[in-house]
């Protein structure tokens, strides 16, 4: 007790005594860091060598950690404290400046190693693929940032609106208008028919898409003034929605678009010639750093890959003559810059936010289209380009189109040339596998990038040139130029024309809402009719209900009324959960099962999971529900917790290290709230969206390091991927002792499997947890968290280090993620990178988040609850497709029977047969229940986001009750009122 | 020296090349009252976000209640005793009034994570803190709403929550931005009499602006500092501000001279 005095005095010490952190002092830290990483790695001295903790390869990662750190630190020292006249051109050159240091630090870690590595850039090829990566992420980034400028708001479900276009080209392709063209015989010649309409069809169709789902989600919430927050995790639910009825309609296998075979020839190539520009690092043996190699074969530059970059090229022409050239572009602009005033100066602002939708969700089925080209397609594609895409956005700060275009280049070319670094610097340092990691190449600039510049650097391109102008303004009139427009006059027509199809469009909208206005009134007449029979029946029978004796009265139904549960008071919301929890337990109870062992195993699971997504919940409400960081890495915490725990408790000879259970399960815990902790200091001045992307990327990261990284193996001699064969807590001593006794005890035939005892101690942690968090938000401490959330600005300037709070959040969040993910690796006995997949982990996470109730932790339980119990009544509906016999065999059976009606009937007026054949081979059209699964969870998102966006279970925080003494004086007020 | 209030030396604020704040320099005791005016764009709410550590300066210096405040953050700043409330009043929406009150920490221990855990005794503390929010709202005739929350409050109200909210740190000293803009003339008046009384009484400093020109002049402040285009154009009492050419000049434009 007297430490924990002691440190708080310590703190109010340091908070009291005006202790300010300078610009040198993180300068002084970069130094100290850089110059002892620098010792570490070339000369083995320096604090890391010293310590004798850390040994081998663990050791380099350490030194190289600390480098990077040290120097990233070290610039962004000198980068605060230019000049401000020089600050925002130094901030331009940050990109540039991220993989300086990146090289640096490799060159020093090979130089340590004493080996050297030769990367190989193959000059045209890196350039050109660039430009084609640059095109992909466009195709993206183009519809986010114009969704972010006018809607203001991240768009998650843009990366779906990309594969809607290129499955509209897919089905275009074997409709038996094109089919011919696609499969005719090699011919040499090119034929651009199929190519062209797909193109046009898939921006018109996944605009209209894009439109309706503006009209169905956006706009209601809209209506409700919904905060960016909310929209943002409205479109995920959208995404998973659309990506749920991908997969059930084009299941996952891939698929390439070919708009005529002679695309695919291998002669269909423009041969670039080319230079090879190798890169010697590390231990140079009279070798210069650079240096071009002799004749490499030219680079073949296929056909479809020029299609893609021509293509975006021209539409992104078309979008700077939109928005700057045309009357919608000044109105989409205008609504941008402040809806309301637009609206009070006679825009249309709806109208807006639906061109906008078109417009963004047109461009992306367009890229999309284009993209099917080159790369196969299959729904799980989506994510992988979403996030590089977000890093392009943030690096040209959000809803600039110019900053968008000059970010999509650096990551492009980025991306292009990291493959073949990785490979070489990979090859030096033993691990061949690195190449796996270029798909994270864009997440970790950006994390760097953002290091330096927190607000991207878009925003000082702005400033920079606001000052140019304003400079200017002072310094000289503007002198008289020729009119530039009389040479391109040609984008002036065209925006005569899209005024005039504007025009045009609003007459057509007109005539619309005239049509529509007619059907409404025939409906309602209708229903009028309707009604009125109804209520001359009813009447009816009122009357022969009152003829008959008073013992057969209806009972009048006054219930609902009496039984209201105010959910906002503390003891409705426990009432109401109370209700909630026993219909879940019921519904687990009623789970059919085949004998008491499993239905003991099942139940078993149940609770584990249900722990496990309680738990992770708990951490993604302090997080995002109490203080206010929009966290989409959930699973990045969880993932650290269950790596830590079965890496350390993995035998010793299979590359693990051996410990106990429950010191690997400590030591993960500490390690997740550490490093939740030091999450807090780099990302304390982003903005929530740019958290919410960081931290999404950053479990990304851990899932493909898992599957890249050696040294995160472990468990099998032959080191496959993954973690295995480690040991659980007690495992044994419940085995010999215990098991038998429970079995017998709850009427198993057997002993009692070990997913009992973890049941066991899942529902202990979980209690335990929630109990730790109650009094924590219920002190003082919860309530300068949602001071946080409410407005972290005013919380400092009264007196709150906003910073420390935020850590603190961040850290004991991560530590009770951890904890779930320990209860993971136990359960699941094996850490596999898959369960990382942000679609079966975060995203459900969020989900129960959503729906139980933001803020209350009772709602996670039921949230997390749901989401179990849907689990695994689609695991039962799986099963039950084996045999007639088994539960729920009828209803998996006419769901089968209604989707292959949907699709095959009723979707053949509008596909060709192929397009069905191609995907469900030997006409064996089956619902993808697992697909289905995801798609409802989409759905119950945007369903409670939509009626209430508190969540089943509102938020109840424990407010200051009116002390006793008051009450009387506090009437009296009143009645004076 | 120390320095019992606060004191700004050659401070200057550039936002690009813009320069909102050009080289000001002026001080406030202990236990005055003084008001800041000036026309839109003055630079008057930009010398408080200065001065409050909101922004980050571009040279100068200040000290607060004897010490040098510069470069601090404003957790810092506050805990040294200075609070500041915002024009457009930003209260926490979601919380009670009394919650509202209820978070300042200065003079009050400091709730972390470690206190949250391990410190039943905070609950006997926050039972006063409870009281002395009471006797605050009482001070402000708002203690009927102290269960509202605060989005569901009119605007005058929200003032006097605000002005709670940062009488409940126990300050030394207080920035007010625009404390009594919507709220209705006579509790307006009455406001600043208590504010008098409270800078007569214990002494708090307090540095007030107002845009109402008449308001000021008539109410009972020590002195007052006038801005215009971020420099200052003239400081003295209510008397000497009426008779001044200058003043009227920055108001009303060049016409000012005809009148």
């Amino acid at each position: 007790m007297s430490l924990v005095r002691a440190i708080s005095h310590v703190n109010v010490i340091l908070t009291t005594s005006g202790f300010r952190v300078r610009w040198w002092h993180h300068f002084l830290l970069g130094l100290f860091l850089s110059v002892d990483a620098y010792f570490g790695l070339i000369h083995g001295l320096g604090l890391v060598t010293w310590s004798r903790a850390l040994n081998g390869d663990i050791k380099w990662i350490a030194l190289t950690l600390e480098m990077g750190m040290g120097s990233l630190i070290l610039v962004r020292a000198i980068l605060r404290h230019v000049k401000p006249a020089w600050r925002n051109l130094f901030v331009l050159f940050t990109p540039f400046l991220v993989i300086l240091v990146g090289f640096f630090v490799v060159e020093l870690l090979l130089t340590g190693l004493g080996r050297s590595a030769t990367i190989n850039l193959n000059i045209s090829s890196i350039g050109l693929s660039g430009l084609y990566w640059t095109a992909a992420y466009l195709s993206i980034a183009i519809g986010l940032t114009l969704t972010y400028k006018v809607q203001r708001f991240a768009n998650f479900a843009q990366a779906e609106m990309m594969l809607v276009g290129a499955y509209v080209a897919l089905t275009l392709m074997w409709s038996d208008m094109f089919f011919p063209i696609s499969e005719a015989p090699e011919d040499g010649i090119l034929n651009w028919e199929l190519m062209i309409w797909a193109c046009v069809s898939a921006f018109i169709f996944a605009g209209i898409f894009g439109l309706v789902i503006d009209r169905l989600v956006y706009r209601k919430l809209r209506n409700i003034m919904a905060t960016p927050q909310v929209m943002m995790i409205a479109s995920l639910g959208v995404a998973m929605v659309i990506r749920a009825l991908l997969f059930i309609r084009f299941s996952a296998s891939t698929f390439r678009f070919v708009p005529d075979r002679d695309w695919k020839l291998g002669t269909s190539i423009f041969e670039v010639p080319t230079e090879l520009l190798q890169v010697h690092l590390g231990d140079r043996v009279n070798l210069s750093l650079l240096q071009l190699a002799e004749s490499v074969n030219p680079y073949g530059f296929a056909y479809t890959k020029l299609a893609l970059v021509i293509g975006m090229g021209l539409i992104i022409c078309l979008i700077l003559i939109l928005l700057y050239r045309t009357r919608l572009g000044r109105q989409m602009r205008a609504v941008a810059d402040n809806p309301g005033l637009a609206a009070s100066s006679g825009i249309h602002v709806e109208k807006i936010h639906g061109s906008t939708a078109f417009v963004s969700s047109g461009i992306a089925g367009f890229g999309g289209a284009l993209l099917a080209l080159i790369l196969p397609i299959n729904p799980e594609l989506g994510l992988s380009l979403l996030l590089p895409a977000f890093a392009v956005i943030v690096l040209g700060t959000i809803g600039s189109v110019p900053g968008v275009i000059f970010g999509a280049l650096i990551v492009g070319f980025l991306r292009a040339s990291s493959e073949s670094v990785l490979i070489g610097v990979g090859n030096a340092l033993d691990r061949p596998t690195a190449s796996g990691f270029a798909e994270v190449v864009p997440f970790v600039f950006l994390v760097g990038l953002l290091l330096l510049a927190p607000r991207g650097i878009g925003s000082a391109f702005e400033s920079w040139n606001i000052d140019r102008l304003r400079k200017r303004r002072t310094v000289e009139p503007r002198p008289e130029t020729f009119h530039v427009g009389e040479i391109f006059s040609l984008p002036d027509k065209v925006s005569d024309l899209l005024e005039g199809i504007t025009v045009y469009l609003e007459k057509f909208t007109c005539q619309k809402n005239r049509v529509l206005k007619v059907i409404r009134k025939c409906i309602s007449t209708g229903h009028l009719f309707v009604t009125r029979c109804l209520n001359g029946i009813l009447k009816e029978t009122h009357y022969i209900f009152r003829s008959l004796p008073t013992g057969f009265s209806i009972p009048s139904i006054t219930l609902p009324n009496r039984l209201r549960i105010d959910r906002e008071t503390e003891r409705g919301s426990w009432i109401a959960f109370a209700l909630i929890f026993l219909i879940l337990v019921l519904m687990v109870w009623i789970l059919p099962s085949v004998s008491t062992l499993t239905k003991t195993l099942q139940v078993a699971r149940i609770v584990t999971l249900l722990g496990i997504f309680a738990l992770a919940s708990f951490s993604l409400n302090l997080h995002t529900g109490i203080t206010g960081m929009t966290n989409f890495g959930v699973i990045f915490f969880v993932g650290i917790g269950s790596v830590s725990v079965g890496l350390l408790s993995a035998p010793v000879d299979t590359n693990g290290y051996g410990w106990s259970p429950l010191w690997a399960t400590l030591a993960g815990v500490i390690v997740a709230a550490a490093i939740g902790w030091c999450l807090a200091y780099p990302t304390a001045r982003l903005r929530m969206d740019y958290f919410a992307i960081v931290t999404i990327s950053l479990g990304e990261m851990l899932r493909i390091s898992l599957q890249a990284e050696p040294l995160l193996r472990a468990g099998t001699v032959t080191s496959a991927i993954g973690i295995s064969q480690y040991s659980r807590p007690l495992e044994n001593w419940w085995d010999d002792k215990i098991s038998e006794y429970v079995g017998s005890f709850i009427g198993l035939p057997v002993p009692a499997p070990y997913v009992v005892f973890l049941a066991f101690i899942t529902v202990l942690l979980v209690l335990m947890v929630w109990f730790l968090i109650g009094t924590l938000l219920g002190s003082p401490w919860g309530r300068i968290l949602r001071s946080i959330r409410e407005d972290e600005l005013v919380s400092q300037h009264h007196g709150h280090n906003v910073l420390t709070h935020k850590a603190a959040s961040l850290a004991l969040g991560a530590a009770i993620a951890a904890l779930s993910g320990a209860l993971w690796a136990w359960l699941n006995t094996n850490v596999w990178p898959d369960f990382m997949n942000p679609v079966r982990s975060t995203f459900l996470i969020w989900a129960a988040f959503i729906v139980g109730g933001r803020g209350n932790n009772k709602g996670m339980i039921v949230g997390a609850f749901l989401i179990v119990l849907v689990e695994f009544v689609f695991n039962v509906m799986v099963a039950s497709r084996g045999a007639a016999s088994l539960p729920l065999h009828n209803f998996t059976f006419y769901l089968d029977k209604g989707f292959s009606w949907l699709v095959v009937d009723l979707g053949g007026l509008i596909w060709s047969d192929r397009s069905v054949s191609e995907i469900f081979p030997k006409g064996n059209v089956v619902l993808s229940l697992s697909h289905l699964k995801l798609g409802l969870v989409g759905m119950v998102i945007l369903g409670s986001l939509l009626t209430s966006s508190r969540g089943l279970l509102p938020e109840v925080p424990s407010r200051p009750k009116r002390p006793n003494n008051r009450s009387e004086k506090i009437k009296n007020v009143k009645s004076s009122d | 020296m120390t320095y019992p209030g606060i004191l700004v030396s050659d401070l200057v604020k550039d936002f690009g090349g813009l320069r909102a704040v050009d080289n000001i320099s002026f001080h406030v005791e202990e236990g005055e009252l003084v008001g800041l005016i000036g026309p839109n764009g003055c630079g008057k709410t930009t010398t408080f976000n200065c001065i409050s550590g909101m922004l980050e300066i571009t040279s100068g210096n200040i000290e607060v209640l004897g010490q040098d405040a510069t470069g601090m953050r404003p957790d810092q700043i506050q805990n040294l005793g200075l609070t500041r409330t915002f024009q457009h009043t930003w209260l926490w929406r979601e919380m009670t009034v009394v919650e509202n009150l209820l978070v300042s920490t200065r003079n009050q221990f400091h709730p972390n994570l470690l206190t949250a855990l391990f410190r039943p005794k905070s609950r006997d503390a926050e039972k006063e803190r409870l009281l002395e929010a009471y006797s605050v709202l009482d001070s402000l005739e708002i203690s009927h709403i102290a269960h509202n929350l605060a989005s569901e409050l009119s605007g005058g109200q929200s003032k006097l929550v605000d002005i709670g909210r940062a009488l409940m740190s126990g300050p030394r000293f207080l920035l007010l931005d625009e404390p009594v803009a919507g709220v209705a003339g006579p509790l307006a008046e009455k406001i600043f009499q208590n504010l008098k009384d409270l800078a007569i009484v214990q002494g708090i400093g307090m540095l007030v602006i107002e845009h109402n020109m008449d308001f000021i002049l008539r109410s009972d402040v020590d002195r007052i500092i006038v801005m215009d285009s971020g420099r200052i154009l003239t400081e003295g009492t209510p008397d000497q501000i009426r008779g001044s050419r200058d003043v009227v000049e920055a108001y009303l434009g060049n016409q000012g001279q005809s009148l």
